[in-house]
């Protein structure tokens, strides 16, 4: 144990050094094991929060979507709406108030378009046959209709009962999840809600 | 005699070394170092968790408990009082609860510092362990014994304890033999694998570590699967499911076949075909690229990188997939073709021969009529019905007819005619998509920790001091455990050289101190 001399000044110092060093050690073996756990309960928070069936809700990010139209002609991503305030509305030719909607929304597409917000209505896994049929019976539509074929987005967002609208602002948060048809009032709070 | 009534054992856990705790803790940090490191607030925070999770038992888990009813009133009505309780503080979801999560973190951080603290000690007092002890060492040890000899006698024993399995070092005529010290870390090991098996089930909460989804897939039908980001998609090639029979059954079992009513499943599986998005076509479908095919029965999954995918459920009915019909003339009775809708994807037009076509005008597949209007009520197809449009060269603008399930709305008149020329099924199957990264880090903590025990537990640190002062020989004899095994074995190479056997102090001086 016996090294080379040291003065007493010296001595001090290097057990001072070594002091730092190891106070320095534990401080980040202590941290680290804290940080861990913190991580795993705020996620679990996180998880406590959200949909046990996974249903997208007010507050969650929207989920990305990539859809083509009704006439296969473009194909719409979320992508390109960020930025802007965006309607989304999932809607199935056997649904009633879906019907009643429709040709409310196709009068204020020009409104909701002149103040940055924009409307996509996806039907929900049926036929190109029935849809284009539908369409044509109301009367056409001048919001783009997309075919969710494989039902990919439906289940991403967790839709159980139709009309659904989700109400996604700038950022590509869901602002507000509606459920039911739409009227006038409830189509400007809409619009307003989607561009703040 | 003297000697044992003076005999204070040394505490010979870490040879005497000092706990890096026990030294002056002047900052914070030092102290609640300290805190952790004390095997006390360890077995307490032990003690905590295995309470908490006792209580967790009491009720079930939210998890299990019928979905219908909401948590905050299933508890209070099914278990009263206490299931309100258990609800309010949380028991309901204990084991994602933050503060069982932060009782798991604390003794993490328990177990480490624990560990830490002493194997540093440790391993400095059983690296370098001098063969010549003081006398203090000497009559410190819980086994010694005395006798006058010579250095000769410790040469003679030394092979004697090497066949025993012992390692011997000799210096200055002085001798230590030393056998499974390997054993004194078994404790840190068993530490090592409660570290990765706790830190293997925090990874879970690590995004990409672990996903399980259920996917519906009709026969025929190809799906993008969410869990991994849809980069994969998995085709149902062919659905089979068999039943009991009750009458090729034993007669005992006929009995509660019967009671069961209906079909019993004997085994089920799906033939699939694993297929990679590679790009997009044209007309933005997925470009597939075919990876592999297998099936997948119960409990025999089919795997791909990380995944599994388990045969979970089939829906009980099967679904139309097709329906075919033939365009008569009704006139004639002549047929003049058949065309086979596919009811997922109905075409526009169906071109015949002879300038024959068929248009689907409409596709209703739950078939209803409201307010006289013909429509659907859902987008299943339980009872489909078209609006066909037969152009023939009589009439280049077609007729129509609305053809169902045993209806024909507006056909009669028409000179052309679908008539129903059979339907073709689909099964639906159900399999359950897994993948969990933190399986590994679960088994191999778990081994690990067994495998620590086990050490600890069965490998026993034996150590035996043999020295010659003055023309006596002094013996002294170490173990963690089994002293009976230590005294066994060193008893009888002590008798063949012919020196005494080992004395259990301790048990010399609790006998004289009952007297």
């Amino acid at each position: 144990m016996k090294k080379t001399k040291q003065n007493p000044e010296e001595r001090l110092a290097a057990a001072q050094q070594k002091k730092k060093k190891r106070s320095f050690w534990r401080l980040m073996i202590m941290t680290m094991v804290l940080f861990a756990g913190a991580v795993v309960i705020m996620q679990f928070v996180d998880q406590a929060t959200r949909d046990k069936n996974g249903r997208v809700m007010a507050g969650d990010d929207a989920p990305g979507f990539a859809l083509v139209d009704l006439y296969g002609e473009k194909q719409h991503s979320m992508d390109e709406y960020k930025g802007k305030g965006l309607l989304l509305n999932f809607w199935g030719t056997f649904c009633e108030p879906c019907k009643k909607e429709m040709p409310l929304i196709n009068d204020n597409y020009k409104m909701m378009q002149d103040q940055g917000v924009n409307f996509v209505a996806v039907n929900v896994g049926e036929t190109p046959v029935r849809v284009s049929s539908f369409i044509k019976d109301i009367g056409g539509t001048d919001y783009p209709i997309l075919m969710d074929t494989n039902s990919s987005v439906e289940k991403a967002y967790g839709i159980y009962n139709l009309p659904v609208t989700f109400i996604i602002n700038k950022k590509g948060e869901v602002v507000e999840k509606y459920e039911g048809e739409i009227d006038q009032a409830k189509l400007e709070e809409m619009v307003k809600k989607a561009n703040q | 005699m003297q000697e044992q009534e003076d005999f204070k054992q040394l505490d010979m856990r870490y040879e005497e070394a000092e706990l890096r705790s026990k030294r002056k803790n002047p900052s914070w940090i030092d102290r609640a170092w300290t805190f952790f490191s004390s095997v006390k607030v360890g077995l307490w925070l032990i003690g905590l968790i295995i309470i908490a999770s006792g209580i967790g038992t009491i009720f079930p888990q939210e998890m299990y408990i019928p979905q219908a009813t909401p948590p905050e009133e299933f508890y209070q009505k099914e278990y009263g009082t206490a299931g309100d309780i258990y609800y309010t503080l949380g028991f309901h979801n204990l084991f994602e609860s933050w503060w069982y999560i932060g009782l798991i973190t604390l003794l993490l951080l328990s177990i480490i510092i624990v560990s830490i603290d002493r194997f540093f000690p440790l391993y400095r007092a059983l690296k370098k362990q001098p063969v010549i002890q003081s006398d203090r060492f000497m009559n410190g040890q819980r086994f010694g014994a005395e006798a006058t000899g010579d250095v000769k006698k410790i040469d003679a024993i030394a092979p004697l304890l090497e066949k025993k399995g012992y390692k011997i070092r000799r210096q200055d005529g002085a001798l230590l033999a030393e056998k499974q010290r390997f054993g004194r870390w078994g404790p840190y090991i068993n530490h090592i694998g409660l570290v990765l098996f706790f830190g293997g089930a925090m990874l879970r909460v690590v995004p990409g570590m672990h996903e399980d989804e259920l996917l519906w897939l009709r026969e025929g039908e190809t799906l993008p699967i969410e869990a991994t980001d849809n980069k994969y998609y998995l085709k149902n090639e062919a659905f089979n499911i068999e039943f009991y029979d009750p009458e090729k059954v034993d007669a005992k079992f006929k009995k509660s076949l019967e009671a069961a009513g209906g079909n019993v499943p004997k085994n089920y599986d799906t033939k699939m075909t694993l297929y990679k998005k590679v790009g997009e076509t044209s007309d933005f479908k997925p470009k597939l690229e075919e990876i592999k095919s297998g099936e997948t029965a119960v409990n025999r999954p089919f795997e791909f990188d990380d995944f599994q995918v388990f045969q979970e459920q089939y829906a009980a009915d099967p679904e139309f997939k097709t329906m075919s019909f033939s365009i008569v003339n009704q006139k004639t009775g002549k047929v003049v073709d058949t065309i086979k809708v596919d009811l997922r994807e109905p075409k526009e037009t169906y071109k015949l021969k002879n300038g024959y076509d068929v248009e689907l005008k409409d596709f209703l597949p739950d078939f209803v009529v409201k307010d006289g209007q013909p429509t659907t009520n859902s987008g299943r197809p339980v009872n489909p019905a078209f609006v066909f449009n037969i152009k023939s060269p009589e009439h280049p603008k077609g007729e129509r007819s609305l053809i169902g399930i045993k209806l024909n709305v507006g056909g009669d008149e028409n000179q052309y005619k679908m008539a129903f020329a059979g339907t073709e099924l689909s099964n639906i199957s159900g399999v359950r998509i897994k993948k969990d990264l933190t399986l590994p880090f679960l088994f191999a903590g778990g081994i690990i920790f067994m495998a620590g025990l086990l050490i600890g537990m069965y490998w026993p640190h034996r150590r035996l001091w043999l020295r010659e002062k003055n023309g006596r020989i002094q013996i002294a004899g170490f173990t963690n455990k089994n002293a009976l095994g230590l005294q066994k074995e060193a008893n009888l190479a002590l008798t063949e050289v012919g020196l005494p056997e080992l004395e259990d102090r301790q048990k010399l001086r609790e006998e004289g101190e009952a007297k």
